[in-house]
């Protein structure tokens, strides 16, 4: 596996993981972790469906602890009201990633695996252990909650 | 799958750091599970011997006998003795052969559980025949037998000791002349046979006369300290194969 390869596929787990999250740090954190496993796991198959899988399975609610709550980029803070398109891509940021935390951490998997990560619904169906009719129902799901939120998100970008 | 969705989630991706020092720390974390995992297979292949070994250790220690005591009485083994008197049969032997003026050394094999042979050779180192001494066990009888007649018991004759013995003298072979005694002690029917064989296939009656009469077989056979050299559990009652044959054979009672 070489340092380009590597680089390009953890450039995009970590936006998965982002999606996910809502953290850069911890999406950084969480594609690192997998694409370490993936250089020395000798089961790996099919290397992105199996870093898809890793990278889901640390998303899988867990009892007695809490998600973790999707936090602001860093940027929009620094950089203040100084540069307004930034701070405007930052606001839709925040937009997007709350209109993903109000999906259960499953409805929102499918959604990035599918809309984000181009996976069919039979390689998301098995990247997340679920059954194929299961990603459609929670894809339907996950796109009325968010038309529905963007809907509301889009005079707030656009002011 | 939707354009639209896959360019709203993309636009929310377009502040993202940059990547740093990732693929480094990538490759980095790599190398340390690597060697992590390498440890865990070397241990889990040391604690699967120390496992084998352990449960080896105890099935034999549970499923297998412990060393059982020795029974003195049940083993046919010579005693060990103190150097001094290293074989006490040549002890009691020697003197009666050394009186005239023979030598008389352990011919092999020398010895069995119940049996000892000594060659007897002259002062020119010249052989001179066999002394064959066996012990039995007779605690119920003895029938001593008379060479005339083989239904008949000999009446024998008594020590002080309380040793009862009969001599027998068979030299008409003259290559195979033998003076044979054969002793029971009374007290616990011990029995020593003592058999002195001329050489033999001389031809010679002189030549093949034993090295010891009739007489001198019977004082060694009587020595009380000749049945005590014998150890505990030795002797050759049937079957022995091993023991000597004696030209007049012992038949212990019961």
């Amino acid at each position: 596996m070489t340092d380009d390869y590597v680089a390009q596929r953890y450039v995009h787990l970590r936006r998965a993981a982002f999606l996910m999250c809502g953290d850069w740090d911890r999406a950084g954190e969480l594609a690192r972790a997998t694409l370490a496993r993936a250089l020395t796991d000798p089961d790996v198959g099919d290397l992105d469906l199996w870093a898809y899988g890793d990278l889901m399975a640390a998303f899988k609610p867990t009892h007695g602890r809490r998600e973790h709550v999707f936090v602001a980029p860093p940027e929009a803070a620094a950089q203040g009201a100084a540069d307004v398109d930034a701070a405007l891509g930052d606001v839709y940021t925040v937009l997007v990633l709350d209109a993903l935390r109000r999906l259960s951490p499953k409805c929102r998997a499918v959604v990035v695996l599918h809309h984000f990560c181009h996976l069919s619904v039979n390689d998301t169906a098995d990247v997340l252990g679920i059954d194929g009719g299961k990603v459609t129902e929670y894809e339907a799901e996950g796109l009325t909650a968010f038309d529905a939120l963007m809907r509301i998100a889009r005079p707030a970008v656009a002011r | 799958m939707s354009a639209a969705m896959t360019a709203v989630l993309e636009r929310a991706c377009e502040s993202e750091p940059p990547i740093g020092d990732a693929v480094e720390d990538i490759f980095r974390r790599a190398e340390q599970l690597r060697r992590r995992r390498a440890r865990t297979v070397i241990l889990a292949g040391l604690i699967a011997v120390v496992l084998v070994i352990l449960l080896g250790y105890a099935l034999t220690t549970v499923l297998l006998p412990g060393p059982q005591p020795r029974s003195a009485a049940a083993v046919a083994v010579a005693q060990p003795r103190p150097s001094a008197v290293l074989d006490p049969v040549l002890r009691v032997l020697a003197p009666a052969v050394d009186a005239k003026h023979f030598r008389v050394v352990p011919r092999l094999p020398s010895s069995g559980p119940g049996w000892r042979q000594y060659a007897v050779m002259d002062e020119d180192g010249r052989p001179h025949g066999l002394v064959e001494v066996a012990v039995f066990d007779a605690p119920v009888g003895l029938c001593l037998p008379v060479l005339a007649d083989v239904d008949a018991c000999a009446n024998p004759d008594r020590t002080r000791a309380g040793i009862e013995y009969a001599r027998y003298a068979d030299t008409e072979d003259v290559d195979w002349q033998v003076h044979e005694v054969i002793a029971r002690r009374v007290v616990d029917g011990r029995t020593v046979a003592v058999q002195a064989t001329g050489e033999r296939g001389t031809g010679d009656a002189d030549k093949g006369k034993p090295p010891l009469s009739a007489r001198e077989v019977a004082q060694v056979a009587t020595d009380p300290r000749l049945l005590d050299a014998f150890g505990l559990g030795e002797r050759c009652n049937a079957p022995a194969p091993a023991c000597p044959i004696l030209k007049v054979p012992v038949r212990p009672a019961g």
